[in-house]
């Protein structure tokens, strides 16, 4: 397996383009439901959590740059079988894998639930899993620009939702953000272990490098895209804590999607029916990403053909997702996805990076002696 | 291309698996009240429409009895040959005795079924439930509820009732410190009518407030963009800048109508430990109608028209909050105020703080205009 990877500059992609990459990958069905998890743990001071989280994504996606710079044109996949040697570096591929391949399940699992109570009670599982995959199937066939392009679109398509937050905010009580900085920090910090959830999906830079035309911008482009998705948090965050009242936002399981029901218009009198609707239009980037990545790093490791390996992940996920009967099984998974989650984005690349530097260090003075 | 074709046919065959809604064969509720029988049971009256064009009428009324809400809605389905759906539920109604015993037992299927409107209307009728929504006194409305809820609708666009959601109750009812309030409906005549607003502790009914002293009640929690106020002031003092005298001497109150009020409230905690809160409320509004012929040219008679009414103002809400007190309510939520200092416990932690509230009230009042003549 080649740790350097050289993509023909055809289907390379500007930097500029990862701040959507990143931005519509991190945004997805997390966002849902982020600010019950968060304000069970901190309270008020939820949105404090969400800042301390927004700030280490920020330092992680720094320790990620770093890591990308000490070679040319690597991903994750072939640096890890770089350090750490063939076969530890392939099953910490496989592992990362898998992971992908479960948040896929997560975010169809989550979303056929929301479809399921706020739109069709009785449409079954599989029926909107197949729409679902055969469209992510469709996307991920087009490769790497066609993924991009998706995301920038759908961004565009879907970011006006923020717009008639207008609503909620003026229902807002500045009461419930009072007062601060009283909850103790252990609380917040576990708020901010919550919050990770719904910001994870940054870690595409490690996978998408080598495609990148101008790298030196990557970084910038990467840190515009993962602050816009704090920002987005923060304000959802906020308004929700604001606009619910403390206990009834625990008693929530969607309070973004509630949020949307006091939303009328004149010519529409149920603006919660389409925002979950156009839901769809937020999370599909977010699943064609991941089967990207998925996909992709099967290719790397095992070096199978990504098509072959696109059809097999997607016919094995058609089946994991009917597997799921009901909310606590979902909750229950969403929830150590949520763990495992944490330690790849949050945690792996602030480890990784001092290795990496270590590694190469001791190369450079051997290679020097020589 | 083939494989393309195939499979955008299957996509669209598939589509037929979703679940259809005739709207012919539906029965849309758009109000439903709830009652509690003695034997514990609820019953509730439905009204929904239905767009058959056979139908005789546009809507019809059903009454039931189970358990439950949605049990309500079960044996109602045994009566109508109408799918029943509560998407476009504007209003429920409770009656007072399941009121008093507390609303959520029903208010938790409301917000549980993600069909139904957070924007749903709550009341309490001051009897039952279903003598009112039975009423066949609607003016020109379509139907019964067609009418109770442009009847509220319009009443809390203009401010005159408070903003009686179905969101607004539960983040009432949630909410540390604050209590909801609801509009009353009450039968006149057979009409049903709007008098009181409904005291709730928590969800239970506990006492009712006239609708004209919610005025003060909105005066002192939010600010105010419409509304209109008449108010009767001492006629002695004026007296003297009468131009005329229009024969009414046997009435020792000068009345005075305003509208147009714009309000700013402004309520703060001074000392958490006695409880002590101020209250500065400033009133702006145009007068509409006096029934003295005053000369209201005069700045002198308006600086005391204005010192008047702000005095008239301070007393009124100092009676409001008399009544939340002995009534241990708190719709205008002094236990959020206190909790952004000092963290509540619980609801009930504040239930018994509430009979030692302070509020010291100064209130400032303007007249801007005085309509189009002198």
């Amino acid at each position: 397996m080649k740790i350097q990877l050289q993509v023909p500059e055809g289907i390379q992609i500007q930097a500029f383009y990862l701040i959507f990459l990143i931005h519509t990958t991190q945004v997805g069905t997390g966002i849902m439901g982020i600010s019950t998890h968060i304000y069970a743990e901190a309270k008020q001071d939820a949105w404090i959590s969400v800042i301390i989280a927004g700030v280490w994504v920020s330092i992680s996606v720094f320790c990620m740059s770093k890591i990308l710079n000490q070679y040319q044109s690597a991903d994750l996949p072939g640096i890890q079988v770089d350090i750490f040697g063939k076969w530890i570096g392939k099953i910490l591929g496989t592992l990362l894998a898998l992971y992908f391949f479960s948040l896929l399940i997560s975010v169809l699992l989550n979303y056929i639930e929301v479809v399921q109570v706020f739109l069709f009670p009785t449409i079954p599982t599989w029926l909107m899993c197949l729409f679902l995959l055969s469209l992510v199937v469709y996307a991920v066939l087009g490769g790497v620009r066609v993924i991009v392009g998706v995301s920038f679109l759908f961004f565009i398509g879907t970011f006006w939702l923020v717009i008639v937050l207008y609503k909620p905010v003026s229902l807002m009580e500045w009461n419930h953000f009072f007062p601060i900085m009283t909850t103790p920090y252990s609380d917040i910090l576990q708020g901010t272990f919550k919050a990770t959830y719904s910001l994870v999906g940054f870690e595409t830079l490690m996978f998408i490098y080598p495609y990148i035309q101008n790298k030196q911008q990557a970084h910038r482009s990467v840190q515009i895209g993962v602050w816009s998705t704090t920002l987005l948090t923060l304000a959802v965050v906020a308004v929700t804590v604001g606009y619910f009242s403390g206990p009834q936002l625990e008693r929530l399981i969607w309070p973004t999607l509630s949020m949307f029901k006091i939303i009328q218009f004149s010519f529409l009198e149920r603006f919660d029916i389409i925002a979950v609707g156009i839901w769809m239009i937020v999370i599909l980037p977010n699943m064609i990403t991941v089967m990207w990545l998925c996909t992709y790093t099967f290719k790397r490791i095992y070096g199978l053909k990504q098509k072959h390996v696109l059809y097999v992940s997607a016919v094995l996920l058609f089946f994991g997702t009917i597997l799921f009967q009901d909310r606590l099984q979902i909750n229950y998974f969403t929830d150590k996805l949520a763990t495992v989650g944490f330690y790849i984005a949050f945690v792996y690349p602030l480890v990784l990076l001092p290795i990496v530097l270590g590694k190469n260090y001791i190369r450079r003075k051997r290679g020097g002696s020589q | 291309m083939k494989k393309l074709i195939c499979t955008l046919c299957i996509l669209v065959l598939l589509t037929g698996c979703v679940e259809k809604k005739y709207i012919e064969r539906l029965g849309i509720i758009t109000v439903i009240g709830y009652d509690l029988l003695e034997e514990g049971f609820l019953e509730g009256t439905l009204i929904f429409f239905q767009f058959d064009p056979n139908a005789n009428s546009v809507s019809q009324i059903i009454t039931s009895r189970a358990n439950s809400a949605k049990g309500i809605r079960q044996d109602a389905n045994l009566k109508s040959s109408k799918q029943l759906v509560s998407g476009q539920l504007r209003l429920a109604v409770f009656g007072s005795q399941l009121a008093e015993k507390g609303i959520m037992r029903v208010t938790d299927t409301l917000a549980r079924d993600a069909a139904v409107s957070d924007l749903l209307y709550m009341t309490i009728a001051e009897e039952d439930a279903k003598s009112i929504l039975s009423s066949n006194k609607m003016e020109d409305a379509a139907d019964i509820g067609n009418y109770l809820n442009s009847m509220l609708r319009k009443n809390i666009r203009n401010e005159v009732l408070p903003y009686s959601t179905l969101h607004q109750f539960q983040h009432d009812y949630y909410d540390i410190g604050r209590d909801p309030i609801l509009p009353m409906l009450n039968l006149e005549d057979g009409k049903p009518v709007l008098r009181h607003l409904a005291l709730m502790q928590d969800d239970r009914l506990v006492g009712k407030l006239p609708v004209k002293k919610g005025f003060y009640l909105k005066l002192i929690e939010s600010r105010f963009e419409a509304g209109h106020l008449e108010v009767g002031l001492p006629r002695e003092i004026f007296k003297p800048y009468f131009k005329s005298d229009r024969n009414h001497e046997e009435i020792d109150k000068m009345y005075v109508t305003f509208d147009e009020i714009r309000s700013k409230s402004n309520l703060k905690l001074t000392s958490p430990d006695s409880l002590e809160f101020k209250l500065e409320v400033m009133l702006e509004g145009r007068i509409l109608e006096i029934s003295d012929d005053l000369k209201i040219q005069d700045p002198k008679v308006v600086k005391l028209l204005e010192e008047e009414l702000a005095d008239l103002i301070e007393e009124e809400i100092k009676n409001v909050v008399e009544v939340t007190k002995e009534k241990k309510v708190d719709p205008i939520g002094f236990g959020q105020i206190y909790n952004t200092q000092r963290p509540l416990k619980s609801k009930e932690e504040w239930r018994e703080m509430i009979p030692d509230i302070n509020v010291e009230v100064s209130a400032k009042s303007r007249i801007v205009r005085h309509g189009i003549i002198k």
